[in-house]
């Protein structure tokens, strides 16, 4: 064995045995005997409740010590007042983690009441889902970029408005310069879809859980027909959604009819931040004062979490597509770089902010 | 009276004629699911479930702070780890849900204070029976109008699935817009002597529901600046809760009323407990009017937004009124306990039409039954009327089923529930009070839930003691949110061109009806009486 | 103050509130304040006529026990013509049991609901005279109740009492629920 190859191994097997630290070293945290309780800042029987419900079995077997968990709910302020209360007054012993849905867009349009800083939450972890735009077959179109050409009054649904699912198509009329009414106040998308079936509105979105789940068998039915979609945010770049690979994105559409000049324009640019700021659908966070080897436990128990065949098995069953799951790092730079392009674009952010006030 | 009967008959014939021709090409199939549905409730495991859910919801139903649709988003983790398939998670859940309204309905009658959100009513008119000591009579009668609503509910799915598009569709929002108003105007115009009082009274439970995070315009309407009054849920809901006002309403002004009279909450007793067969035979006596009631409560459980909570008050108000005995409101008649019974019954099955025909739940119960849907594989549809209609049959005999063993083992506990109405009044206050502040407290899980509950403690016992409605308040509270919603969508929609639809102009007479027919009613009343002397 | 004085001035607070009601709605846009102006005037103009009416001094057709039959105050006349109550003492019963509700509220506050229940439960019952065995046992019957089917149960997210917070005392896992270390069979 000559020098260099000696040299070689020892880099190698130095390198082992850091990664080997880093993984499984003194830093994990045992929860041995504990309740470990994931706080959802929702009422029971919610969305977030019920889907935070379905994960409980999985991923108590995942944190070392196999400690008891249970769901707590704190609802009040759209979820603002669990959120504040993870982030000031939670334990730092890491047996409190905050599910958080709109953590990110209530920095944005409720700003007075959020009592915590996005930048300094700690991410466990996440799921990514994409939003699907759909007409009613009234409107005799079959693709987005014919929504330019529409005679009828476009009468578009949203539950309301500073609802952000509803601020992509709301921007793309606004783009393509389309004439439309934004009809506001119902309660869940499936008023809405009742809506579209009585003809009181002829577009609105839904999530993709709520597309897969009900919208589907109205477009094999042939009541509506889908046009577009948000799209996945993957290596900082905004793209189809695997499992909608089909349906263009609001923004391939844009382009389509606008040319590459359109970047330019802050109304696009207000598009692609919302893709961002939807960037993490549902995430599960720890205050700042939780120290790093106890997220460094849990993020790497969620990751198995995620990983868990069973889980997803489950949850594909359960919501009819494949869970896009976030680990840690990838759940903290998608919030990285929403922070990073709220302090860079302030024009495209305060489009936002105008549209939470006006239709 | 005769014309409104015979106009009654006419109604009913037209739509069942309607019905036969529409249900056609459908009538052997249903018979062939319908059987089929019955036989998968009867097999193994899943009609354990079923007695299982039953045995919760009894329980639920009973305790005032547990409300069904929360027990049951906590029970559907424990039908996903049981790995449970679609009828037997069905049965459990469904069979749960199914009877928390009939032993609900015990507890208002028996102790004032709502066993459910949706059991308010049946306090107006059931507790003072107790009161009087005719607590079993009260039961009885309750008792088997749940039963009747509950069968009547449950038949509706098996009709409506021919009929389900047009049942659902026939109205939009304006129309929507118009009913709450309805609502608040026929149970205010109820209020006694005074329909001044009734209808200010639910225009104040309106203003009421606006109090919180307008999540339209993000105004915090009439919220002082605390967070707590912005409101709670996922979608932003009202900020004033049903729970605690409700508790507040109606249980804390029968706390003072039974620490202050001493003794028990019986004050007289009638020596074989007021008789439970009397108030099933009341039941039977009045079976057109338990008809109609159910009616309602399926139509209302269809409407989305709206469910028990709404389709008790309307059921009650209708019933005092078809009575003829809206100047003893609160006084124990025997109708205002069999309408609200059987419409809060009724509701459910009602709710389950459009939940399964098109995946839209009406209330928050039937939102959580189609993530469970969901999760077993069932997709809500036209597959549910045509592949899965055996499925869809089973949920209807898990409504029957279901009730008639919950009834009938209320039964044989009767006399032995009433006579909790005997046990010494200062026994029972600390248990009461328990459960007045925990069942409030599960609202939001914070303090601002009791004291909600005291301010509107001390407005209801102010409320009873000036003889103001209490019921008109409630579902202005209740009814408000939605109002406010429907309101806006039908003027963003259709700007004010919406007042001109058809559907809202008879729904706008039959408002002016209801006002005005007290009024000449009185009138009338008070030129005869000046006659008379 | 006379029956009809009260009840004049509970009208009148109605009233007023309605009107501070309308008046707070003035600063909101047309889509928040909709609501309140459209049922808001109606029923202002209701309370003003109903407060005009107790003025004149019209008799309550509910209240007045005549041929109409009692309203709903009256549900417990009726029965109490068994055993007639004297004012005062009924004035006195009724200022005690509010004080009652009131006082099992601050408990809940202050100690929290596992504690302040059921110190509430025991100061009550003893007070009212009650042998022991009644008062352990209801006091019993009620912590179990709250412990095991709401703490235990359901996971209700008891808030601590504030004694705890401000005497430093609290150690969340304790004072968050005695079961909140204990496994759940509903969990999940």
């Amino acid at each position: 064995m000559n020098r260099r190859s000696a040299t070689l191994a020892a880099v190698i097997a130095a390198l082992f045995f850091t990664l080997g630290t880093a993984t499984w070293g003194a830093a994990e945290v045992s929860f041995k005997g504990k309740t470990v309780a994931i706080l959802i800042p929702y009422s029971v029987g919610g969305a977030a409740d019920i889907m935070a419900r379905q994960m409980l079995p999985f991923i108590g077997k995942q944190i070392p010590g196999n400690p008891t968990t249970i769901i707590k709910n704190m609802p009040g302020g759209g979820g603002i007042v669990g959120e504040n209360w993870v982030y000031n007054s939670a334990p730092a012993d890491g047996t409190i983690i905050g599910q958080f849905s709109t953590s990110v867009t209530d920095t944005i349009f409720k700003p007075t009441k959020v009592k915590f800083e996005l930048a300094k939450l700690q991410w466990l972890g996440g799921v990514r889902e994409t939003t699907v735009t759909f007409v009613s077959k009234d409107l005799g179109i079959t693709k987005g970029t014919e929504l330019g050409g529409v005679k009828k009054k476009l009468f578009f649904g949203t539950t309301s408005i500073q609802s952000p699912r509803s601020m992509i198509p709301r921007l793309l009329l606004k783009i393509l310069g389309k004439d439309h009414k934004l009809v506001t106040g119902y309660g869940s998308s499936g008023d809405m879809r009742a809506a579209i079936r009585r003809g009181e509105l002829n577009m609105t979105n839904d999530s993709q859980s709520g597309y897969f789940a009900a919208v589907l068998p109205m477009v094999e039915e042939g009541a509506v027909v889908p046009i577009a979609q948000e799209g996945t945010v993957q290596d900082g770049k905004i793209i189809r959604d695997p499992r909608l690979p089909d349906l263009p994105t609001y923004y391939e559409i844009v382009l389509e009819l606008k040319g590459e000049s359109v970047r330019k324009d802050p109304n696009y640019r207000a598009m692609e931040l919302l893709a961002y700021l939807g960037g993490v659908r549902r995430g599960w966070v720890y205050a700042a004062r939780v120290p790093k080897n106890v997220f460094d436990t849990m993020a790497a128990s969620f990751d198995r979490f995620l990983k868990d065949k069973a889980m997803s098995a489950h949850f594909k069953k359960a919501i009819g597509f494949d869970l896009v799951s976030l680990n840690a790092p990838a759940a903290q730079a998608i919030i990285d770089k929403v922070v990073e392009i709220q302090k860079r674009d302030p024009e495209a952010l305060e489009i936002l902010k105008a549209m939470a006030q006006k239709p | 009276m005769t014309f409104k009967r015979s106009l009654g008959w006419l109604i009913l014939l037209t739509v069942l004629a309607a019905w036969i021709i529409l249900a056609q090409g459908m009538a052997g199939k249903i018979g062939a699911a319908s059987l089929e549905g019955l036989v998968r409730v009867f097999s193994w495991p899943a009609f354990g479930y079923l007695l299982l859910g039953n045995l919760i919801g009894f329980a639920v139903g009973m305790l005032p702070g547990l409300g069904g649709p929360v027990t049951m988003a906590l029970m559907l983790g424990f039908a996903f780890q049981l790995k449970m398939d679609a009828v037997e998670a069905f049965s459990f859940l469904l069979g749960m849900m199914a009877v928390t309204a009939t032993t609900g309905d015990i507890t208002s009658i028996l102790f004032g204070i709502p066993g459910e959100g949706s059991t308010a009513s049946t306090i107006v008119e059931g507790h003072p029976m107790a009161k009087k000591g005719e607590a079993g009579r009260a039961l009885g009668a309750s008792l088997m109008s749940s039963l009747m609503g509950a069968l009547i509910g449950a038949g509706a799915i098996a009709v409506a699935i021919p009929i389900v598009t047009p049942l659902v569709l026939a109205l939009g929002t304006p129309e929507f817009f118009m009913l709450t108003v309805a609502g608040v105007t026929f149970v205010g115009a109820l209020s006694g002597g005074s329909v001044i009082k009734g209808l200010a009274a639910g225009g104040l439970g309106f203003i009421f529901s606006l109090v919180g995070l307008d999540m339209q315009t993000a105004t915090e309407r009439y919220t002082f600046g605390t967070m707590y009054l912005w409101g709670g849920g996922e979608t932003g809901g009202a900020g004033i809760g049903l729970v605690p006002a409700t508790v507040g309403l109606f249980a804390i002004p029968e706390i003072i009323d039974l620490a202050t009279k001493g003794g028990s909450i019986a004050q007289a007793h009638v020596g074989r407990l007021g008789g439970v067969f009397q108030g099933v035979k009341d039941a039977l006596r009045h079976w057109w009017l338990v008809a109609r009631c159910s009616a309602m409560g399926t139509y209302i459980g269809i409407i989305p937004g709206m469910g028990g909570p709404v389709s008790q008050w309307v059921a009650y108000a209708h019933a005092m009124q078809s009575s003829g005995k809206q100047d003893q409101v609160g006084t124990g008649v025997i109708e205002g306990v069999l309408g609200p019974g059987a419409a809060n019954n009724s509701t459910l099955g009602g709710a389950l039409i459009p939940t399964i025909a098109f995946g839209i739940p009406g209330n928050v119960t039937t939102a959580i039954l189609l993530g469970a849907f969901l999760v077993l594989g069932l997709r809500p549809g036209t597959s549910m009327l045509t592949k899965d209609l055996d499925v869809t049959f089973s949920l209807v005999w898990v409504l029957v089923v279901s009730n008639v063993i919950t009834v009938s083992v209320c039964f044989l506990f009767l006399n032995q529930l009433a006579r909790l109405t005997r046990i010494k009044g200062t026994l029972l206050i600390p248990p009461l009070l328990l459960f007045i502040y925990l069942g409030s407290y599960t609202h939001t899980n914070s303090f601002g839930d009791i004291i909600v509950t005291l301010i509107f403690g001390a407005l209801g016992w102010l409320m009873v003691v000036f003889d103001w409605s209490r019921p008109a308040l409630l579902l202005g509270l209740v009814l408000g949110r939605l109002a406010d919603n429907y309101l806006w969508i039908s003027y963003s929609r259709y700007e004010f061109g919406f007042l001109a639809r058809p559907g809202v102009l008879i729904i706008l007479g039959v408002i002016v009806m209801s006002i005005a027919y007290p009024l000449i009613k009185n009138r009338g009343r008070g030129r005869s009486a000046e006659a008379a002397p | 103050m006379s029956f009809r004085g009260l009840s004049i001035a509970f009208t009148g607070g109605l009233f007023l509130m309605m009107v501070w009601a309308l008046w707070e709605a003035f600063g909101w846009e047309l889509q928040a304040s909709l609501m309140a102006w459209l049922i808001g005037l109606p029923t202002a103009a209701l309370l003003a006529a109903q407060l005009a009416r107790e003025l004149a001094g019209r008799p309550e057709k509910a209240v007045a026990p005549d041929e109409d039959g009692p309203g709903l105050l009256d549900a417990s006349l009726v029965e109490r013509e068994a055993e007639p109550l004297d004012p005062a003492e009924e004035r006195r019963r009724t200022a005690r049991i509010i004080a009652w509700i009131l006082g099992f509220a601050a408990a809940i506050w202050l100690l929290g609901f596992q504690f302040g229940i059921g110190l509430a439960a025991l100061l009550y019952l003893k007070c009212a005279g009650e042998k022991w065995l009644a008062v352990i046992g209801i006091t019993v019957a009620v912590l179990a109740g709250v412990v095991l089917v709401f703490d235990c149960g359901m996971h209700i997210f008891f808030a601590e009492g504030k004694l705890f917070t401000w005497s430093g005392l609290s150690t969340s896992p304790l004072f968050n629920g005695f079961c909140y270390q204990v496994t759940s069979p509903f969990k999940g």
